[in-house]
């Protein structure tokens, strides 16, 4: 009987590891797509330290790394807070936006847009408002609801503040010079890895790690947790301090994405599906699946938007066009179940 | 004594659904908890598991305050089978036995081999190794309560309690579920179930605990006071015991009121 347990141990270790192989080559193989081609033995030389020419150093580690980096961050980031909030919330449709934060996370930008801001501030108001908006969400679940109504008016509040943050989002764009800011404003919503900096990558990779090392750590409640909220408690979570920390870890990651590269859609919802397709819907192993998933995809999503066009194509275009075909397609395949 | 109830009152918010309640339940002892829909058992039952605060009055789990215990020490004392359900995600069946195994791993959740044969003698005293590799979502609804049964085994509790443990099932797999309770109870885990069928009060042994009108009308040994008038005023309907066989067992019978019109 250990036995079968310890292949299956072994089976979930290899998918894992295959999949964090492949992400890997991914990202270097993306390190040569673009305009400017660079074959995959004068990547690695020049990653290792060689100067070949001083374009190759150029693109390789001034554009494209940081860009891939950010990429591989923020899908890891979104697929893993939408995993999580899947199994808390107990339902397969739910993304990480659902408690506000993408649309808080908006706003933010926007008005940091309106006011003139420079990037970093952009992005520093766009986190604080991603935040703020999970916060205001949170307050008002815990103000009205009590005891089992606490999930619903979790949701419920979620669409209350994600409505306010539009409207307002609206409001700036309404009141925003449309020459220079309205352009702007609407850019950044689309979404957009250009912009992501080295810089912005060293910010983002301690907190991701640590929320993502601490979901991890969640994975085996919340297992328990998808079956309903008496019931865990009956098996020993503490479903309230559970509840907490997924939704500040989920909220942090997605406040971060957001900031980084503006709203990226359907990556938080399509990628947990693909994953449960994938190794099943055990969290242990479904969560450092989706986030390698999520990297991956958002990677290889990007590759196409840089190289598609003879002009950039938006990120977040691309992710919602490609995002709707695919989730029909694993609707297709709902008779496996979730 | 495993748990004393003392003085509970139980309900939501300021609005009291069982007043004043006492019992004692003590170490493998077999307790059916009978009354009309809406009376309040689940209400209790939710008192018991911590998961609703008491109005007024105490519980005490081997003598110390329900408050008192956290939330994984009170998993290795009391399992709860709720009625089955279907999850939103297909985890296999083995995967749903395995929680039961929760309150005694760490964060990581790792198995250890306890871990293991626990969860493969649960499966296996309940008959349901052959489904261990399905998903829980595609078993039918007699095989989910099996699986949870199983799962509130693998807890290795001494109390496991039971809501309406048969409500959904045919007279088969009713009659394997009353088998393994009574096994459970042999193996001297105390049981306590809500049930809608008074003939398990009549189990060999069997302790009940009577609701009518927010109270406890009558507790004790099924057979000494689930009687004829008992049952009336639980469910206001004419009915007869009936005794047969040899151990005595005994049967409630509904008198059916109206004709039909075959019958006229």
């Amino acid at each position: 009987m250990t036995d079968q347990y310890k292949i299956k141990r072994r089976e979930a270790f290899l998918k894992i590891l295959g999949l964090a192989i492949f992400t890997l080559l991914a990202g270097l193989i993306s390190l040569g797509v673009g305009r400017y081609a660079v074959s995959l033995p004068d990547i690695l030389r020049t990653l290792s330290g060689e100067r070949i020419s001083p374009e190759i150093t150029q693109v390789i580690w001034k554009i494209r790394l940081p860009r891939i980096l950010a990429g591989m961050l923020v899908g890891g980031a979104l697929a893993l807070s939408g995993t999580a909030y899947q199994g808390m919330f107990k339902n397969p449709l739910v993304s990480p936006d659902i408690l506000g934060s993408s649309a808080g996370a908006g706003f933010g930008a926007a008005a940091a847009i309106l006011l003139s801001m420079n990037v970093a501030g952009i992005k520093l108001m766009s986190f604080a408002f991603g935040m703020l908006a999970v916060m205001l969400t949170w307050f008002i679940s815990s103000r009205f609801g009590r005891g089992n109504d606490s999930l619903f008016l979790l949701i419920l509040g979620g669409i209350i503040i994600s409505s306010l943050f539009q409207s307002l989002i609206s409001l700036v764009k309404y009141v925003a010079d449309p020459t220079d800011q309205l352009p702007a404003i609407t850019f950044w919503l689309l979404g957009s890895l250009s912009k992501a900096t080295m810089s912005d990558v060293k910010i983002m990779a301690i907190p991701f790690a640590v929320c993502a090392a601490i979901l991890i750590l969640c994975s085996s409640s919340l297992n328990i947790l998808a079956l309903g909220e008496e019931e865990a408690r009956t098996l020993g979570v503490n479903t309230k301090v559970l509840r907490g920390v997924v939704i500040s870890m989920a909220t942090v990651l997605t406040a971060f994405a957001v900031s980084l590269c503006g709203m990226i859609g359907w990556v938080g919802l399509v990628i947990p599906h693909l994953a449960r397709l994938f190794v099943g819907p055990n969290f242990k192993v479904l969560i450092p699946t989706s986030l390698l998933l999520g990297s991956a995809y958002l990677l290889i999503m990007d590759d196409f938007c840089r190289s598609a066009l003879a002009v950039e194509i938006p990120l977040g275009i691309i992710t919602s066009l490609a995002g709707l075909p695919f989730f029909l397609y694993l609707l297709t395949k709902k008779n496996k179940g979730w | 004594m495993l748990i004393k109830v003392d003085g509970l009152s139980c309900g939501y918010d300021k609005k009291e659904v069982l007043s004043n309640l006492s019992f004692e339940i003590g170490e493998g002892e077999l307790w059916c908890v009978l009354g009309s829909n809406g009376i309040g058992k689940s209400t209790l039952f939710k008192t018991l598991l911590g998961l609703l605060k008491p109005i007024r009055g105490e519980i005490l789990i081997k003598d110390k305050p329900l408050p008192e215990w956290s939330r994984k020490e009170l998993a290795k004392v009391i399992a709860y089978v709720p009625q089955s359900h279907t999850p939103p995600f297909p985890f296999k069946v083995r995967e749903i036995v395995a929680m039961g195994r929760h309150p005694y791993q760490g964060q990581t959740g790792y198995m250890t081999d306890e871990d293991i044969s626990r969860v493969e003698e649960a499966m296996e005293m309940t008959g349901i190794t052959d489904l261990a590799e399905r998903p829980y979502t595609r078993i039918s609804g007699g095989e989910r309560q099996l699986a949870l049964i199983a799962r509130a085994v693998a807890q290795s509790t001494d109390v496991m309690i039971l809501d309406e443990p048969v409500s959904n099932l045919d007279f088969g797999n009713h009659a394997k579920v009353i088998s393994y309770i009574r096994e459970f109870a042999g193996m001297g885990k105390t049981i306590i179930m809500t049930t809608h069928d008074p003939d398990h009060a009549f189990i060999p042994g069997s302790h009940a605990l009577l609701l009518d009108e927010g109270a406890v009308f009558a507790s004790g040994m099924g057979r000494d006071i689930l009687t004829e008038p008992a049952v009336t005023r639980m469910y206001h309907v004419k009915n007869k015991i009936v005794r047969y066989g040899e151990p005595e067992g005994r049967t409630c019978v509904p008198l059916y009121e109206g004709r039909n019109k075959s019958d006229q």
